[in-house]
């Protein structure tokens, strides 16, 4: 049996595009908490392990255009970023959301956002946060924006990327993203005020 | 309600997004997840290792070609702009000449 302990990432991929193709398995271990922590702030939690399935093999049939000029966790990063990508932009090109993301609110996200605004303290603040309606509210307002300023809506604003690094990860030019950013976050905030209006 | 407190909500509760966003917990992948990973990993092994961004290199190498023709074409009408004596036509005729002699 081939072990990969003591290899580094960029010994195993010689080796796996040598022929080693087992070794892959090592890759996926050691990135797959990483990887998929990425993949959960770009789609609903039930997409998760599938599209975190989707990249691992994706990275593996493009492993031969990994340079080894910058680490291996990076790159996949990019893999990562560009699957999630892909999720929103066939969905709209399908013309369809994935999910129940686009149906009403319902009655747990109004109580939700009534909770997160009637928050005294910080602890109760931190503590309606964590909730899972929490997620499910942020689903439902990224969904109404395009798959293009949902990505850079999640990278600049939700996860506070610099826009450089946003278009360093989605393979844009930086003016696009800057300008997606503004545009994107000005959406989101109309989408906010939305919800805020309709709570009770 | 005035405009004000709206916008103050709205901010509540884009801060809440944006905070809930950032602590969301890292999912937890099982053996046999891996596994099911690997199996692909491995029909994809017996299929051949052929890059997503193959035909993205015959784009960028058909997109060369054109240019590069564009610039050739571009070079060659400029220069017989310059020597007016020599026109679309006479190269033509010059060529078939050639090709006669050849013949011969």
């Amino acid at each position: 049996m081939v072990t990969a302990s003591g290899l580094t990432d960029e010994e195993i991929i010689r080796r796996v595009l040598g022929g080693e193709v087992d070794l892959y398995e090592a890759l996926i271990i050691r990135h797959r908490q990483h990887v998929g922590r990425i993949v959960k702030g770009h789609v609903p939690r039930d997409l998760v392990e599938e599209v975190t399935h989707e990249v691992f093999v994706r990275a593996y049939t493009s492993l031969p255009t990994y340079s080894f000029q910058r680490p291996f966790q990076h790159w996949l990063s990019t893999v990562a970023i560009r699957g999630c990508y892909d999720v929103w932009r066939n969905a709209a090109a399908r013309k369809e959301v994935p999910f129940s993301e686009l149906s009403n609110t319902t009655d747990d996200e109004r109580e939700w956002t009534e909770q997160v605004l009637a928050a005294e303290s910080r602890e109760r603040f931190d503590a309606v946060c964590r909730q899972r309606e929490a997620t499910d509210v942020l689903q439902r307002a990224l969904a109404q924006l395009s798959a293009e300023n949902r990505m850079v809506v999640t990278l600049v604003h939700l996860e506070g990327h610099s826009v450089r690094e946003a278009a360093d990860l989605l393979g844009w030019t930086v003016v696009n993203v800057k300008v997606r950013a503004h545009r994107a976050r000005h959406q989101l905030r109309k989408i906010l005020d939305t919800i805020v209006k309709d709570s009770p | 309600m005035s405009r004000s407190t709206h916008e103050q909500q709205a901010d509540t509760l884009e801060r809440a997004l944006i905070h809930a966003h950032r602590v969301r917990t890292v999912p937890n992948f099982s053996s046999e997840w891996t596994e099911n990973v690997m199996q692909d990993v491995r029909c994809q092994s017996d299929a051949g290792m052929v890059s997503d961004d193959a035909p993205q290199l015959v784009w960028r190498a058909a997109a060369v070609v054109v240019l590069v023709s564009a610039l050739f074409v571009g070079s060659l009408l400029t220069w017989m702009a310059r020597h007016g004596e020599l026109d679309g036509s006479a190269l033509m005729t010059m060529t078939a000449d050639d090709s006669l002699l050849l013949d011969r």
